[in-house]
């Protein structure tokens, strides 16, 4: 405000010292008898500088100065206000009248050069603000670099923006305050200029969403100026999240990539040494001349080895579960199939001739990674033919409900109290009544859990003492049944 | 008690494995020649008559893989077992396109082991051509002319279709089959990927051969890749 009061009065000051001039002239041009008709231009020249240099009322002031000359110096009676013939009043009328209109088209001249010129600077103002975001390093802090580029080369108090995609506020200079505000405005929806505080608000869009929004203090420039800022931010913004997540998605593909090398090393030298010590075992009870004590040890050799060996297999479907969650390969897998390859992938060691399944009548499909899905029914297979009597029967069957498939395993014995029945599907947990009776790792049951997860189905326990103990695995079916 | 005889060659590149492994083996009546890599294997194989290999996937040099193949071009009727650590389909399926005759998994019960190589043997030395006449495993038997199936000396009706697929899985009795090399040798050479087919097929043929369809002995389910019909049940 201050700033324009300083220009109006220095307006006045430049209207005020050349109608002066203009007073000045006059008396030199009647001492050097020069005539009205070389007066007329000078006095001319005079508004047009007038209008150029301090605007149209200053040219207008000036224009009334010089008619007052005329008539006071050139007119008959000279030396006087008065006017005698109408030939000089109409004379005066029309330069009076002249010399207004050319000032005010020089006023428009000059207003249209200004704007050009405004526009000129906004516009190289704009391409070197685009050009100093691209080429910041957008590793480091990109956001807070933004800010504080905007706000140094608009010169301007204080930029601050809120991220609505990551829920952060960013600022530079003095707009630590603006949070709240921001907020407000994005949820309002709407653009705000507050041209008396010199402040600019913009919804920071990209694409028809707006994805934030922007203040801009002490800012003396054009609303369009500044929405224009605004887009560039927004762009940018936008620029360094898609970078982000390529980078991002090329670090996960290479860490998975190497996951697996590394896992499949292990595996491989994991089970070449487990192999060698179960075929040696094998090999002494081979070569004979054993007593059954010795050939006893023996066989634990070999069967531990491999047991360590379906440890190794079972963490490493973990890792692979974990792994797979983008990858799900589902395509219609029958559930004789599932069950026949279930029960084909059991352990050796356990007894899979105590399974009976018990099919729906019809081919009934669902939805699923076969692989995936499979690794849940066998981890439940397992549990099922692990902790029951040896020799009892497990059950396994399946029924159709209106949007799902439930597929039950069934064993005798092993009482799972209440409180446990949620506890046994993480990772790890292992049972304090069963920990002692049989090996495990407390991986099988979340295997099951996450396999059965990802396919958007659900998988339980209920348990009795009397009838024993019965998973539910439910998924939803991919077609009639 | 089973007489194991047969000449094998272990080609294992970790060196204990091959050393127990081979003592084993002859203790338990194999003849038995050992090699580290897949080229020591083909030189071997081209000085010594074996009947079957044991071919580690995982090797220095040329690799299993390549061996299979190039040991499968230069002997057509060696039998040849890849020996593998994953637990996954792939390299099983390339290893049998790349000629192998069957698979075993790391690790493994040595009983398994010798079955399969018995089983190998017996096939190697089943002169060509009998295989068309009849063949018996367990109880089962097949008259290939005649079209007939006997279970316990008690005839079994099969279809024209199960009797075809039968008959291919009893000639390669011990041996896995693909899904693709099933369909392709019964339905053709337009067939290969209708698993569908296969599955309802086998379902059919379990309900007539097996005691216990559910619990099949002899017409079991290799997972990811195909069947095989167990030599030993």
């Amino acid at each position: 405000m201050l700033f324009y009061m300083k220009q109006s009065a220095s307006r006045w000051i430049v209207a005020a010292m050349i109608s002066a001039a203009t007073l000045a002239t006059s008396a030199v041009a009647v001492r050097l008898h020069i005539g009205v008709a070389a007066a007329i231009p000078g006095f001319m020249l005079l508004a047009l500088l007038a209008s150029w240099k301090a605007g149209f009322l200053a040219a207008v002031v000036v224009s009334v100065a010089s008619t007052v000359c005329l008539a006071y110096f050139f007119t008959e009676p000279k030396f006087s206000l008065t006017v005698y013939s109408y030939q000089d009043l109409l004379a005066l009328a029309s330069f009076v009248a002249v010399s207004v209109f050319v000032s005010h088209l020089v006023q428009r001249i000059r207003a249209y050069s200004l704007t050009l010129e405004a526009k000129e600077r906004d516009q190289s103002e704009l391409f070197q603000l685009s050009q100093n975001i691209l080429l910041a390093d957008w590793k480091s802090g990109p956001e807070e670099h933004l800010c504080l580029t905007v706000q140094k080369q608009l010169g301007l108090q204080g930029v601050a923006f809120w991220d609505s995609k990551a829920s952060r506020y960013w600022f530079s200079g003095d707009a630590a305050d603006a949070e709240e505000g921001l907020i407000a405005s994005l949820r309002a929806g709407a653009d705000c200029d507050l041209p008396t505080r010199a402040e600019h608000i913009r919804l920071l869009r990209f694409g028809a969403k707006p994805i934030g929004a922007v203040v801009f203090r002490g800012a003396h420039r054009a609303p369009l100026f500044m929405s224009a800022v605004a887009a560039l931010i927004a762009s940018n913004l936008e620029r360094v999240r898609a970078m982000r997540a390529e980078v991002l998605a090329e670090s996960v593909a290479v860490s998975e990539q190497l996951r697996t090398a590394v896992l499949d090393g292990l595996a491989h030298s994991v089970k070449t040494p487990l192999t060698t010590i179960a075929v040696s075992a094998s090999g002494l009870i081979g070569i004979g001349n054993l007593s059954s004590l010795q050939q006893g040890f023996a066989r634990t050799i070999e069967e531990q080895a491999l047991s360590i060996s379906e440890v190794t297999n079972k963490l490493l479907r973990t890792s692979r579960l974990d792994s797979q969650e983008i990858a799900l390969r589902r395509r219609l897998v029958s559930l004789q199939d599932l069950f026949e390859s279930s029960i084909a992938e059991l352990p050796r060691q356990l007894n899979s001739g105590r399974i009976t399944p018990t099919l729906l009548q019809g081919s009934v499909k669902i939805l699923a990674d076969l692989e995936v899905l499979r690794m849940a029914l066998v981890q439940l297979m397992e549990n099922a033919l692990t902790y029951s009597p040896a020799d009892s029967p497990v059950s396994v069957t399946a029924m159709c409900a209106e949007n799902e498939i439930e597929i039950t395993v069934h064993n005798e014995g092993t009482f799972i109290p209440a409180e446990e029945r949620q506890l046994i599907f993480e990772r790890y947990y292992r049972s304090p009544s069963t920990g002692h009776k049989a090996p495990g790792t407390g991986l099988g049951l979340s295997i099951a859990k996450r396999a059965t997860d990802m396919h958007q189905g659900s998988v339980r326990v209920e348990s009795s003492r009397e009838l024993g103990t019965t998973f539910f695995l439910t998924v939803p079916k991919g077609g009639p049944c | 008690m089973l007489t194991n005889e047969g000449v094998v060659l272990i080609a294992e590149d970790d060196a204990a494995l091959r050393h127990s492994l081979s003592s084993t083996l002859q203790t338990l009546g194999f003849k038995v020649g050992e090699v580290a890599t897949g080229e020591y294997a083909l030189l071997e194989l081209r000085h010594e008559h074996y009947e079957l290999v044991l071919l580690d996937l995982n090797m220095p040099g040329m690799g299993g893989l390549a061996a299979c193949k190039r040991i499968r071009e230069q002997h057509p009727k060696l039998q040849i077992m890849v020996l593998t650590v994953r637990d996954t389909e792939d390299d099983k399926v390339l290893a049998l396109d790349a000629g192998a005759d069957d698979y075993i998994t790391k690790p493994f019960l040595l009983m398994e082991l010798t079955a399969r190589i018995r089983s190998a043997v017996r096939r190697m030395r089943t002169p060509e051509g009998s295989a068309l006449r009849s063949r018996q495993v367990g109880e089962i038997r097949v008259e290939a002319e005649q079209h007939r199936v006997f279970k316990r000396d008690t005839e079994v009706h099969l279809t024209p279709k199960e009797f075809d697929l039968l008959l291919i899985l009893m000639q390669n009795a011990g041996k896995p089959l693909s899904h693709h090399k099933l369909l392709t040798a019964v339905w053709g050479e337009e067939y290969g990927g209708e698993r569908e087919y296969l599955r309802t097929y086998m379902s059919q043929l379990r309900r007539k051969i097996e005691d216990d369809p559910a619990k099949p002995v002899y017409l079991t389910t290799e997972n990811y890749i195909g069947y095989r019909f167990k030599s030993e049940p």
